[in-house]
Order: structure tokens, then sequence, then C-alpha cells
């Protein structure tokens, strides 16, 4: 048995890495088990492709928390972004939109399909900006009762599909389709009840200071890992690797103890976990902890993901010749996305997926000296094909490199390296209804002092390191008062 | 003469409403555009000898107490269970409990405070309007024209009520004396082209033949965009309004064949005579929707047959038999032109054949048959788009949010104007209710003084 601390953290993800160092600074004693050898989650390790060693996935963050960012202070850490918003070039078969946050020249690119979409737009983006904002009260702002007005916001876009949404919107197909990639998230279909609330989500976000923005961070994903480590070490947190957790012992239905995969125990009187609920609940806690409602809920695992498929190039590809520093984004009809969607989550690779391209090394070219690093993602996908994903993968490439090499007819020879970064298999399924829940309801668990600070507690998971921030809150306060 | 309320359309809804007000002594006019009383509840002969209701074969279920109340059975509306060994429906419960609480919000409208919106608690059923049918693995709905990724609320839209012996015309009828015998007026054959308001309210209604009604209250029992953006200047309403009326999304049109045949054929093993025959996979129904929203004819439409005679024999001559088939996603508008004649006998074709394939034999003992697209329903039913569900059974527009979010049953943002009609927040859930909801919530608005 090894010494007793305050506080245990199950994995070394941005989330965790977030949460230990709040409650190291705050004066508890906080270790953290990761199972690999590498801290920082799945962003952290570099990629291997073509023999060149890039930085992970993802490319760009969308909702980084500011309050972490401010607290931890990752600014003078060496967080910084080569680019603070990138505009959203929507590319189709006969035409090329530009969404930009400078809303005359969004009006001008959108006024070439339909003049009253180039109207609309501004006052569409207004109000969910709007919306999002009321929202915040919900999905993570401490002590603040969600209003009347919030609750009845929130109950109109949990019913709202984005499709519908975006259909009432707006009149031409491209608009519908550029705005529809990003409700491609989470794995849910556009077309079911709620899903409007994942385009609030991420009109929620403030990065850089600038709501709804997307950001390239200088060095990639690595960059955020190694500033939150920073933080942490700093703080007093006392990281172990290659430690896997085989199981949390409960007693009295309060945590005691992390279980090492080698029998030590760990005890603690916190744990906060950055695996998935269901991975928490089913597969770290002893069955009747859990609870039998719960359990039941979870029994479903997510069916449809993203892939990113990561490729160098010796050569800009055409359609980033004019600007390069764009998310460019294919998607042709809105409603053949949801079809897509249910072909995906029936396991097979749909006819017509959606795509974003980003180039990092646009603005960053010390990523990969003298080549174009290239990040597409792929949604929705399923995560798990029939036949499983290796006799997929060649599919999947000439796929995406067909679509592409429609807007970038020489992109086929200019490739010198490709990897991919398949689906993730160990997500939660995400509902409306989990998105339209309050935060602490979303980090809490049956068990006393189990929090958990991933993904999973994320209305929608993204690296945002906020639920390591609320799960520390909710930790500390714990630690100090016992359970509410 | 001002009477205390006129209504609009004559159908189940707008003449259960009339019943109801009559019934409270309210002096009430219904104006109907047709020269019959009944709308949707009409029973033609479509061929010499064969007879069959046109639009719908039933409606959803009427409740048991607006049943008995507007004493519709003596008045000659026999229902004819489709099967009486039908399972217990799972969502009967929370049917009656959404209709029990857009009653309630009908009798007592939710306080608004200066500046501050009334916050109303969530309907019963939100919780399944979140799930989407995939989610809880149901079977496509009978008639249902969709993805399975759409939400479960649907389901709550009812299983009929069964057969009117005599055809639906009956129940119309019946209908139409249960408000008559209450003491309320209809006047057929005029259509209603304006609501006039005055004052900031309604005042009443101009009629086609250049004179007006006047009225303290009007409950419209057209859809949602024929009452909103047909009924009134264009630019007398607020924008947003207008706007939300315009948004208000179509589900799948429908086409209807009444197919006439020499002689009932053989019935597939284990199906009852009368029941519905429907073998659409979700394959199918996605197929058919995706179909729908390019805009073109489905190549394989999804059909649902039901052989109207072998429950109500009155309806064919002795021998022969009468069968409607439903066809579902048909577009308003195909994307290659409107309809033509061609295209109508190609979807005759394509429905005839659709029924030789659930019922084999069936097809050479058709002796006529009638089809009626989109378009046709629209214009003699008068419904936007010929959408038979007065709007997308979606759950952004299902229970509160039908058809105005917070203006939730039966009131409009239009003080004095209610709606009744299939866009209305109970019409998918049973019939009729929709209409009693408006004329409950015009009897407590004029006994509370809310109605000048």
């Amino acid at each position: 048995m090894s010494v007793a601390v305050d506080v245990a953290v199950i994995g070394a993800g941005p989330g965790s890495l977030t949460a230990a160092a709040y409650l190291a600074s705050a004066g508890a004693k906080v270790v953290v088990l990761e199972a690999t050898d590498v801290a920082g989650g799945a962003g952290a390790a570099p990629v291997d492709v073509g023999g060149l060693s890039v930085p992970g996935t993802p490319a760009t963050l969308h909702a980084l928390d500011p309050r972490v960012v401010m607290d931890l202070k990752l600014t003078r850490r060496g967080l910084r972004f080569s680019v603070r918003d990138l505009p959203l070039v929507a590319l189709r078969a006969d035409d090329r939109l530009m969404i930009d946050r400078d809303r005359h020249a969004t009006a001008n690119s959108l006024a070439q399909l339909s003049h009253r979409d180039a109207t609309r737009f501004d006052e569409f983006r207004r109000d969910l900006f709007a919306a999002a904002r009321a929202l915040r009260a919900l999905w993570w702002e401490a002590g603040v009762p969600p209003d009347a007005s919030t609750r009845s916001n929130l109950r109109r876009l949990g019913m709202l599909s984005a499709e519908a949404m975006l259909e009432a919107a707006f009149e031409t197909e491209a608009v519908k389709a550029a705005c529809g990639f990003d409700a491609l998230q989470a794995g849910i279909s556009p077309s079911s009840a709620g899903s409007s609330l994942l385009l609030a989500w991420r009109a929620a976000q403030e990065m850089c200071g600038l709501q709804g923005a997307v950001a390239i961070p200088r060095g990639g994903g690595p960059t955020l890992a190694s500033t939150l480590l920073q933080a942490a070490s700093e703080a007093g947190v006392e990281l172990r690797v290659g430690t896997k957790v085989a199981s949390i012992h409960v007693d009295d239905d309060r945590v005691r103890a992390a279980v090492l995969a080698t029998g030590e125990f760990v005890p603690a009187r916190v744990i906060l976990s950055n695996l998935s609920r269901r991975a928490t609940l089913m597969n770290l806690l002893p069955p009747e902890a859990a609870g039998f409602a719960m359990v039941t809920r979870l029994r479903d695992e997510r069916t449809v993901g993203e892939a990113t498929i990561l490729m160098t190039l010796n050569a800009v590809p055409d359609f980033a010749m004019a600007c390069p520093l764009a998310r460019f984004v294919m998607v042709e009809r809105l409603d053949a996305v949801v079809a897509a969607h249910t072909e995906a989550r029936l396991g097979r690779i749909p006819t017509e997926f959606a795509l974003e391209a980003v180039i990092p090394t646009a603005s960053d070219p010390g990523l990969a000296a003298d080549t174009t690093l290239l990040c597409v993602t792929v949604r929705p996908l399923p995560v798990a094909p029939a036949g499983g994903w290796p006799s997929h993968v060649a599919e999947l490439f000439e796929r995406v490199v067909q679509r592409l090499s429609h807007h970038a007819p020489r992109l086929r020879s200019s490739i010198t390296g490709l990897n991919v970064v398949l689906p993730r298999a160990d997500q939660d399924r995400v509902t409306a209804a989990h998105i339209a829940s309050d935060w602490p309801a979303r980090l809490a668990t049956p068990v006393e002092g189990l929090f958990l600070c991933g993904d999973a507690a994320e209305p929608v998971p993204a690296v945002s390191c906020r639920a390591g921030r609320l799960a520390a809150a909710l930790a500390s306060a714990y630690l100090k008062w016992g359970a509410p | 003469m001002r009477y205390d309320a006129c209504i609009i359309g004559a159908g189940a809804d707008g003449l259960a409403a009339a019943a109801v007000l009559a019934a409270r002594g309210r002096s009430v006019m219904v104006i109907e555009r047709d020269s019959r009383c009944g709308g949707r509840c009409a029973t033609r002969e479509f061929h010499p000898g064969f007879r069959a209701s046109p639009f719908v074969d039933e409606l959803p279920a009427i409740p048991d107490d607006i049943f008995r109340a507007l004493d519709l059975a003596r008045r000659g509306a026999i229902h004819w269970q489709p099967s009486a060994a039908s399972p217990e429906e799972p969502y009967r419960s929370l049917r009656r409990a959404v209709i029990a609480r857009a009653m309630a919000e009908a009798q007592t409208p939710p306080v608004r405070r200066r500046f501050r919106r009334p916050t109303i608690d969530p309907w019963p059923g939100e919780e399944l309007a979140r799930l989407s049918l995939a989610q809880i693995g149901a079977q496509p709905p009978l008639g249902y024209v969709g993805e399975r990724e759409r939400s479960a609320v649907l389901l709550l839209a009812g299983p009929g009520g069964g057969m009117v012996a005599g055809g639906l015309g009956r129940l119309g009828e019946a209908l139409r004396m249960a408000a008559q015998e209450a003491g309320a007026e209809i006047t057929c054959g005029l259509e209603a082209t304006d609501i006039r308001r005055f004052d900031g309210r309604v005042a009443g209604v101009a009629l086609a033949d250049g004179t007006e009604v006047a009225a303290r209250a009007v409950i419209s029992t057209l859809d949602l965009k024929r009452t909103f953006l047909s009924l009134f200047s264009w630019n007398e309403l607020p924008a947003a309004l207008v706007e939300r009326a315009g948004a208000f999304r179509a589900a799948p049109g429908t086409a209807r064949l009444l197919v006439a045949l020499a002689a009932p054929p053989p019935l597939p093993a284990g199906v009852a005579p009368g029941a519905v025959l429907w073998s659409a996979s979700w394959e199918a129904v996605e197929e058919a929707y995706r179909a729908w929203r390019r805009g073109a004819v489905p190549e394989r439409p999804v059909a649902l047959l039901r052989l109207v005679s072998a429950c109500d024999p009155s309806l064919a001559p002795d021998g022969a038999a009468v069968l409607t088939v439903t066809l579902g996603g048909i577009p308003l508008a195909p994307f290659d032109g409107a309809w033509t004649n061609e295209k109508r006998e190609g979807l005759r074709e394509q429905a005839l054949a659709a029924v030789e394939a659930l019922l084999p034999g069936a097809r050479e003992r058709v002796v006529a048959s009638e089809l009626l697209v989109p378009p046709d329903i629209e214009e003699r039913l008068g419904l936007s788009a010929g959408d038979l569900s007065g709007g997308d059974l979606a759950a952004d527009q299902m229970l509160a949010f039908r058809p105005f979010t917070d203006c939730a049953g039966t009131r409009t943002p239009v003080k004095g104007l209610y709606l009744a009609g299939p866009s209305s927040a109970l019409a998918p859930l049973a019939a009729c209710a929709g209409g009693v909801a408006a004329a409950r919530a015009v009897l407590s608005d004029l006994a509370a003084g809310r109605l000048r």
C-alpha cells in the first residue's frame, strides 16, 4: 500500500491534468495515474507520417476554457496560437463560400448564391451566439441557476434538430451544408431532436477571446499537454506513468482507494476519472456500486465517430492556394450527410461523408520542415465497421483522396506520407439529454467521492479542460465538506 | 349580429368546437368553404356503387369523454375497431396526460408578468421527444415516411379510432347534428377570405361574398400557414410571427388511390379482414423520404393497403370490394414540373404494382380506380402542401411547441384568434380534441372578460 493521498486522478489527459493542477495548488495532495508512458492524452504523442514525426491530433482547438488558460497561466508557460480565428471555406462541386468573422466579407461571399441568405447569416449567427451565451449558465458557470429564459431557450433547442434549424434559416443548400459540418459532432445525427444544441455549444465557446472561434496552437497538440503538465508539476502533483488502474475500491458507497494492476492500493479520499463514464462505472467499479439503472443506461457504446487523416504533401493543395489559413469544409448536401449518419450507425462506410481539411503548416512552418501537413477530419464514420477497421482503411484513404482531388487535381501525386487516427472506440454515446443536463449532473457518479473530469463530463466531447476545472471545484468541496 | 365566436372550417375540430360553445349558450357561426360539412370526414362515390373516404380511412381516436359529451354514438357514428385483439398500446397513458395538460392550459392560460416570459413546465412526453426511433428500437410506424433518427414523439400520434360504419361521412354528419342541435349556425359553400382586426384584436371574419361576420373570437381550423399567411393582409402581423408560420415544416405528402375491385382478393394467411397491410422496412421508408426531399416520386413508394369494404360492406356493391392505398413520400410539386397526366398514370401504375405485391391476385380484379395526389388534397381540403398532418411531426413541432413555442395549446399571439386545425397541439394525438380545447379556451376567456 502506498501513501494515502487526497486525490487520485485516473488518466493524464488535458482534463485530469487541469483538475490535478487546480487541486494541488489549493493544497491537496494529488497523484495522477497514467496507464501509458506519455502524459497529456491523445494529442501529446507525435504521429509518424511518412517517416516524419508530426504533432498528433487535434490540429485545431475550439473549446479550450479561457478560465483554465488564465488560472494555470498557460500563456506564460508557452501556449501560443499561430492563428486565432480560422475562417470557414466551404468547397462544393461548383461553388466556394467563405464564412468569416468579418460580416461584410461573409455577406459578400454568400450574396453570390443568395441575397436572402447573405442578409440572414448575420442574424442567424447573432441569435445563435446570444442563445449560446445564455446557455453557458447551465453548461459550466458555477453557482448561477439557469433562469427562465435560459430554460426556455434550452427547451426549444433541445427539441430542434440542427437540420430543421438550418432549413428554417437558409434557402441555399451550400450555406446549410457549410454550417452543418459543426453539427456533425459527438455521433449525433443532424436530424435527431436536440442536435441544434451542438451548434449552440460550439457557439458558446470562447477561444482567444473570440466567441465561436477555431484556433491553431503553435506547436500543435503537444504544446497544450506540455504546458498543462508544467502547471501540474509546479503545483506539486505527483505523476506516475505506466501505472494502470485496475479497479476502484469502494466501501460503504464511498471511494477508498485506486487499485493498480500490480495489486498496489493507492488510498485516496477523492478519485477523478478521465475515462469515459462507461469505462469508469462498468470496468473500474464493482458491479453493485454503479447501480443497475446506470449500467443499463450505459450498455450502449458510441457507434458513430470521426477519423482524422494526416497527410504530408510536397506542394500546397490547389484549393488552399489563395488562402491557406482556413478550415476547408466539403459537404455537398446536408440531407445526404444525415443519410450517411444512418449508414455509419449500421456499420458501413457512408457513401457521402463530410470532410474538413486544415493545413497547420501554413501558419506554423516549424511543425514539419519543407512539407505541407494536411489534417483531414472525416465525419460521420462507424466506430466499428463490419469486418473491422483494418479492412476498410485503404478504401477510406482512396475515397478521401478522391473527394479532395475534385478541388486539388494534383493532390494525389504530391502525397509523401499518410497516417490515420481512427474513430475512438472508448467514448460514451452522447444524447441530446446529456448535452442538455447541467454540469454537476454530468460530473457526478453514483459513488461518493468519484467524479469524472474528462471528455465524458463535457456536454460535447472536445479538448476543453473545462470538466477538469469543474471537477476540481466539486472535489475540493467534497474534501472540505463531505458529500452534499 | 355579433357572434361570440366564429369558426372557420366545419371539419371535425370546427364542429366539435361549435357544439361545445353552443351547448354553453354562446352564439356560434361556422363558415365552411365546401358545400358539405365534415372536411376530411367525407365519403364519396368514386365509381358507381363504390364508395370510400377519399382523404383518410379513419381519424385518430376521439377521446371518450368528448365522444360521450357530443353523443356521437346516438347520432350514428358507430366505430368499428380495426382489430379487437390489438395489444395494449404503450403510449396511451402518455397521450392522455398530454391531452389533459393541453386542456388544462386552454382553461387557465399561463400568467404573463410584465417584462417576463411565463415559465412553462415541460409537457409530459418531452422525454420521449428527445429519443430517436432508432434508440427505442421501433419498427417504422404505420404509414410513416422518414428517417429512423427522427424523434420518437411521433409515436404519440395515436392509432386510428377505427372506421365508421357507413364511411367517415357518417361521423361528419353526426358532428354536424351535434353542433346544430346545440344551436350553432353553419354556413356552407362560402369561403372565409380575411380575418378582420380592430384595435389589436380580432373583430370578425370577411367572407367571399363581401359580407362580414362580426365575432368576439375566431377559431381557425385551417392549418398554420393558411391561417397566418392567407387570412391576414401581408403587413398586418409582426414579421417574426409570419416568419415562424412560413418556416413551419410540412410532412412528406400523401397520395391516395381508391380502388374498386370486382371481388374481394384472397387475403394472405394471418391477416384479419379489414386490417392494414403494410410491409415497409426502414430502408424503404428512408429511401422514400430521401426521394421526397429531392422532390422526386420514390421508385418504390411506401404503400399502406386497406380493404375497407371487408369491415364495412356497405361501401361496395354485393360481392365486390373497395381497397384504399395510401402512398407515402409523394412530393407536392415534383422537381421536374407540376403533376401531369403521365405522371399520375405512372404513379397509379406504381401503386397497383405495390398492391399486387402485397395482395397477389388483386390487380386482375380492379374495375376502376381514382388517384388523389397532394395538389388534389390541397385543393379539396384546403390544406397547405396537401399535408394531412398539418405540419411535420418533429420534436420541435409537437407538444408545447406546436404551433408556437410558449404559446402552447390553442391560443395564438393574435388576441382573440384560436387555432384548432391540424397544426394545433392536439390534432395529431386525438380527433376533435383540438376543437374542444379551443372552445374551452374561448369560454374561459369570455368568462374572464379577456375578450370584449
